[in-house]
């Protein structure tokens, strides 16, 4: 695999994974705070880093039907939220390819 | 002595007399005082077939044949020239005389006298009677020549002239008003020594008259420097005609370019001495370490670093898996035949994976650095850890040593590099860049850092101020700094893929070195072979990449490692000698292949002892491929090559 460093975000607000401080996103690249996840309040993210992400399954949600996939901190392994990868609900579609990380697992970083 | 017409016969006498010639003269310069004056100082009149007129030649009854194709006349007036250099004066007053070329006019040799004498109103009459370059700057020349006095002028603190010669004779030459402004700077000068010092400039007494003389005659080629010029960019000198007043030693300088073209065609050129003038020059492919000679295998990772100690006796691997082992090399051979490289220490207190390792100057002490946030100082010899340096917050990522090995530094992607003293004891921090890679330079005045938002960031090391940083437009996770402290490598990663020789003083890019892969890894590079010929690094296509550093050619692309090669690193005392680290959890040692028709003439001839230094193998030793190693090792270990 070699060496590679995690990725490093810049900007004035940095959510990280709560267990190893590893940043994960920017605060500008939420795009809903409208979710809820396993732990609680959860948000919906643009773009993330440092991630590793698990084989897709299909998952009913309050939402409808989805086809999602678990990601992990890549440094700590511990799961950190999912990544929709299909919604069925046409109407859900805006979710593809974006991220949730649930904001018990973040801690703000610098 | 006469030379015939005849093609064939004359050539050969001209080799002739120019032998005998040279002999002649060496004995007679003994006697002759000269220095030079009788030939270029323009009393240039020699008796016999030279004139006032001699330049333009009488034509001679018959034409004489040319050299070889080359221009007669003009290889008969470098001859001269080389002749007075050489300070046979007799031979080259009998070479004017008996070749009826002289080596400049009679015009030429009173500007000369007069540039050199000081005269200047008398020199400037006189360039304008000389033939200059259909596209030189006459204006140029004359402010060459009017700085000249403007500068002795102030040498003598005749400051109300030097004044006059600034206002009424430099300015109005349109040159670059930098200048002017610089030399009007020196007249605030203290004294002539300041003025010498500031203007870098040795005086009227001094060689400054004959370097404005080669000034004013030279041509751009033989003004850039010789090696690795930073940029392409060229600097055209305006000068008087080359047939009138030959650029000063031009053999010489002829000479140096054909060496360089031969060094710079030589892709293995892995020798420091000069080749000699007399057979071409090459350097043979099976001289060059192209060959695995021993694989190590005891790394239970990925291998990550792999650096010599400076003396080239030990080297240090650091693996994922968070161990250092330090190797001995019992016997250095021109060829490694058998197994040298013996772990003698497996250093484990680490509790993540080891990133980079630098050895000491004096190589009495190992730095490492760690996945673990911690960076470990160990006694190479006892093999136990001196001090843990705990103060980073995240991976250290790298670390160098002050030249006078009483200071260090640790780089690390917490935005943080700190330096040390020996007891673990921070001096100082510089803070702001998550650093990948960092270098100090050998001569102490630099630290270079390459960070995560793709700068390189320069500090003075003695004042600790930053001097630069410079966008680099892609990631670069690499740095390495030439001996000379004077350039720094870049290995650039995703999206650009090729390494970088930049200019550690400005940050201009010299040249560049493509042809390997790094996407995602951080991949290392190394100068490396004599005189640092070369430039090597690892890929993630699994392959090691060599090329010449001096023109950017790929040398070799030398397979061997499953998955990505990390980490090279070129043995500082054999340049015959690289080890590369790999994901395969391998280190590759590379040497010249050992040869199979050794193995007659071994008998009897081998030595025992441990030779360290393999370039002070005599030479008749070299030729019967001679090698020092235990006799017992050799029978099963000579043909060990191939994997």
């Amino acid at each position: 695999m070699g060496l590679s460093y995690n990725v490093y975000l810049n900007s004035s607000r940095i959510y990280g994974c709560k267990n190893c401080k590893t940043h994960l996103s920017n605060h500008e690249d939420i795009l809903s705070r409208n979710f809820r996840g396993q732990h609680g309040k959860a948000y919906l993210f643009n773009a993330v880093v440092n991630i590793s992400e698990a084989e897709p399954v299909e998952r009913n949600m309050t939402t409808g039907r989805h086809v999602v996939r678990d990601i992990s901190c890549r440094q700590c392994n511990e799961i950190v939220g999912w990544k929709y990868d299909k919604a069925y609900e046409a109407s859900e579609g805006y979710k593809e390819g974006k991220f949730i990380l649930e904001a018990e697992l973040l801690v703000n970083v610098r | 002595m006469r030379i015939e017409n005849n093609g064939l016969n004359s050539q050969a006498s001209v080799a002739d007399s120019g032998r005998s010639g040279a002999n002649g003269a060496s004995s007679a310069a003994v006697e002759t005082n000269g220095n030079g004056a009788g030939i270029r100082n323009g009393s240039g009149k020699l008796e016999g077939g030279s004139t006032a007129s001699s330049f333009t030649m009488l034509a001679p009854p018959t034409p004489k044949p040319s050299y070889f194709g080359h221009d007669r006349e003009e290889i008969t007036r470098i001859v001269i020239q080389s002749l007075v250099d050489l300070g046979y004066h007799r031979a080259a007053g009998v070479l004017e005389e008996e070749s009826e070329y002289t080596l400049e006019s009679p015009e030429v040799s009173e500007f000369r006298d007069a540039v050199l004498q000081g005269q200047w109103n008398k020199a400037e009459e006189l360039l304008f009677g000389l033939e200059i370059n259909k596209d030189a700057d006459v204006n140029a020349l004359l402010f060459y020549m009017r700085q000249q006095k403007f500068l002795e002028l102030l040498e003598v603190a005749d400051v109300s002239k030097a004044l006059h010669v600034l206002r009424t004779e430099l300015t109005p030459l349109n040159q670059s008003v930098e200048k002017l402004h610089s030399l009007s700077s020196l007249m605030m000068c203290i004294s002539a020594d300041d003025l010498k010092a500031r203007a870098e400039w040795d005086g009227a007494a001094g060689l400054s008259r004959q370097q404005l003389l080669s000034e004013l005659s030279s041509n751009s080629s033989s003004n850039c420097p010789l090696v690795l010029t930073d940029s392409d960019v060229f600097c055209a000198i305006e000068s008087i005609s080359a047939s009138v007043m030959i650029p000063e030693h031009r053999l010489a300088s002829l000479l140096h370019q054909v060496k360089q073209n031969q060094l710079s065609k030589c892709l293995y050129h892995n020798t420091a001495n000069s080749p000699s003038l007399y057979t071409d020059h090459h350097c043979d492919r099976n001289q060059f370490p192209l060959s695995t000679v021993e694989i190590l295998t005891d790394h239970k990772d990925e291998v990550w670093f792999v650096q010599f100690s400076n003396d080239g006796t030990r080297l240090a691997t650091g693996s994922k898996d968070y161990t250092v082992i330090i190797w001995d090399l019992e016997v250095i051979s021109l060829v490694v035949a058998s197994k040298d490289f013996q772990p003698i220490h497996h250093l484990k207190e680490h509790t993540g994976a080891i990133t980079y390792l630098r050895w000491s100057p004096d190589d009495s002490k190992l730095l490492s650095c760690s996945q673990d946030k911690q960076a470990k100082l160990w006694d190479t010899t006892a093999g136990g850890c001196i001090k843990t340096m705990g103060a980073h917050t995240d991976w250290v990522s790298s670390c160098a040593w002050a030249p006078d090995g009483q200071t260090f530094v640790t780089g690390s992607v917490d935005r943080e590099m700190i330096l040390w003293n020996l007891y673990g004891e921070s001096i100082h921090r510089w803070t702001g860049a998550r650093v990948y890679d960092l270098v100090v330079t050998a001569d102490g005045t630099r630290l270079a850092a390459v960070c995560t938002q793709m700068k390189l960031h320069v500090y003075n090391f003695v004042t600790r101020e930053k001097e630069y940083e410079r966008d680099l437009g892609g990631v670069s996770t690499c740095i390495s700094v030439s001996k000379d402290s004077r350039y720094i490598l870049l290995n650039m990663g995703a999206g650009v893929q090729e390494l970088r020789l930049l200019n550690i003083e400005t940050g201009a890019d010299v040249r560049h070195f493509s042809g390997t892969k790094q996407e995602e890894f951080v991949v290392r590079n190394c100068f490396g072979g004599a005189d640092e010929n070369f430039v090597v690094s690892g890929s993630e296509d699994s392959n090691v990449y060599v090329w010449r550093k001096e023109n950017g050619a790929l040398v070799e692309v030398l397979p061997g490692h499953s998955g990505i090669v990390n980490c090279v690193a070129w043995n500082p005392t054999n340049p015959y000698m690289f080890a590369s680290a790999g994901d395969d959890r391998n280190v590759r040692i590379w040497s010249k292949a050992p040869q199979p028709q050794l193995k007659g003439k071994m008998k009897g001839v081998c030595s025992q002892s441990h030779k360290r230094d393999p370039g002070c193998l005599p030479e008749s030793s070299k030729q019967l491929g001679l090698i020092f190693v235990p006799l017992s090792l050799l029978t099963s270990n000579l043909f060990y090559n191939t994997f």
